[in-house]
């Protein structure tokens, strides 16, 4: 049987494309002023203004997301179902690392009303409700670090606010890295990848 | 800073020697005679022309402890004192800081610095501008004026130094410096930087280059200081790595290493460590959509 869930509304698709496009942005600026005298990348002058300015707007870009998540019931997918979480995290962890090279069926099957598995779930509200905030907060510290105290907790503050950026940022790349990865493994290679152009989940 | 070694460091003896100076500082007999009035703090007189209040008041606690302590007032005001008030002031005696220290290092068989510093200074804005009376001694007193030595805090030499440019440039101490509105944090960056740190050439000598820079021609770009291989971080920082070794020991200086915005996340360790983890999710990655491509063909072989 061949169905078909429609998943991802136009406002997600467009935030997700928005928001990864910005990412890609971000990071090929970051990465510029990060290492500004290795002189392959992005002059720090074009860099600078630019990482400004996509921060800006990526702020703007996850405030949406939160706001969306609120107001429809995307937001539902970002529920841990923290009685079932134990055996799912099993579940979902020994499918990738050992189910999925002997054709074992997913283990994990998309609703309507849940369309992430454990493990994305976990890691989404990581990325998207922890680090997320932490990366815009300390980008905005940087952007405002004329108003900042002298010292956090009896560091440099700028100091404390560069970690933060430097940490949450990474981790986000990390992220990125498996997310680019995850999404291959669907019913088929690119299942996922439609489903985030067209909105709709071909169920097998 | 001004590195002159060549008076401040010679004895009194080798001096009176070599270069036929009286030597012996405010000790000898005829600068006890000039300081009986010259110590007078408000020894002083308003200029009939300009209408300024001219200084005359030498402090000998700041004579004894500056680079010319060991010189004589005879030693370099040469001209006879005879009347009083003397007639004559300084500008028709001509003092002149580079033919001084020109013969002194001729004297000692050194090179001196000094024909260097003054073609930077004739380069310099305030050649330029032709600001009116500038002379060396507008921000290096001869009778206190001392370089901090080297080996000074950092905090401490950038105090002294930006203290002779704030002396004239007083409008920058306010919280909004005039002009370094687009400079984030300007209080701290008084505190920590030396202003010709910025306001002199990147490409200098070692020591401080003469050749202060105008406003527009100075450095703006953050990177300029705040990267690893930065030379403003050098030229005052060089000595700081080992310091902060031996004061704070390894971790709290592998923590701080370059610490500041730009440079401050520039932590060499910290970067291999993320780029290695980045590597290893990277090979992971590959390893595991080799194994499923793997398990795919065997599968419909």
């Amino acid at each position: 049987m061949n169905a078909a869930l429609y998943l991802y509304p136009v406002w997600l698709r467009l935030w997700h494309w928005i928001n990864a496009l910005l990412f890609l942005v971000l990071i090929l600026t970051g990465v510029s002023m990060h290492y500004s005298d290795a002189g392959w990348l992005l002059p720090f002058e074009t860099a600078m203004p630019m990482h400004n300015a996509c921060g800006m707007l990526l702020t703007l870009s996850w405030i949406a997301f939160v706001i969306g998540n609120l107001k429809t019931d995307n937001g539902q997918h970002y529920r841990i179902y923290w009685k079932t979480l134990p055996r799912e995290l099993w579940q979902q962890s020994r499918y990738y690392a050992y189910g999925i090279f002997v054709n074992e069926p997913h283990p994990f099957h998309v609703s309507s009303g849940r369309k992430l598995n454990a493990l994305q779930t976990l890691s989404y509200v990581g990325a998207m409700y922890a680090l997320m905030p932490l990366l815009i907060l300390s980008g905005w510290g940087f952007l405002l670090s004329a108003l900042l105290p002298e010292t956090l907790f009896g560091i440099g503050s700028i100091w404390v606010v560069a970690m933060l950026h430097l940490a949450s940022s990474w981790l986000l790349a990390v992220f990125l890295l498996v997310h680019l990865y995850i999404i291959t493994t669907g019913e088929t290679v690119l299942t996922n990848l439609k489903a985030m152009l067209s909105g709709w989940h071909r169920v097998a | 800073m001004l590195s002159l070694p060549a008076l401040a460091a010679s004895t009194q003896q080798e001096q009176t020697s070599s270069n036929g100076l009286q030597a012996g500082g405010l000790e000898a007999d005829h600068s006890a005679d000039c300081m009986r009035c010259h110590q007078m703090a408000t020894l002083a007189y308003r200029d009939r022309e300009t209408g300024k209040v001219v200084n005359l008041s030498i402090q000998p606690e700041s004579y004894t402890h500056s680079s010319h302590r060991a010189l004589a007032c005879g030693d370099c005001h040469h001209r006879s004192y005879q009347s009083y008030p003397h007639r004559l002031g300084r500008a028709e005696e001509a003092l002149s800081c580079v033919g001084c220290h020109r013969e002194q290092a001729k004297a000692r068989q050194e090179v001196s610095a000094m024909e260097a510093i003054n073609d930077e200074y004739q380069r310099s804005v305030h050649a330029a501008l032709e600001v009116e009376e500038f002379s060396c001694f507008s921000c290096h007193n001869a009778h206190s004026f001392r370089p901090e030595p080297t080996d000074a805090p950092p905090a401490q030499r950038v105090a002294a130094n930006n203290g002779l440019c704030l002396d004239c440039h007083s409008e920058q101490r306010g919280e909004i410096p005039v002009g370094h509105d687009w400079l984030p944090r300007p209080r701290d960056h008084w505190r920590a930087v030396r202003c010709v740190d910025c306001h002199s050439p990147v490409n200098g000598p070692e020591r401080v280059s003469h050749r202060v820079l105008s406003g527009a021609d100075s450095a703006r770009h953050c990177i300029d200081c705040h990267t690893k291989d930065s030379r403003l971080l050098n030229q005052l920082y060089s000595w700081r790595s080992e310091q902060a070794l031996t004061e704070q020991g390894f971790f709290k200086q592998a923590l701080y290493n370059d610490a500041y915005i730009v440079g401050m996340s520039r932590n060499d360790q910290l970067d291999r460590f993320s780029l290695g983890v980045l590597a290893l999710v990277l090979l992971g990655i590959l390893a595991h959509g080799t194994g499923r491509w793997l398990s795919y063909r065997k599968r419909n072989k």
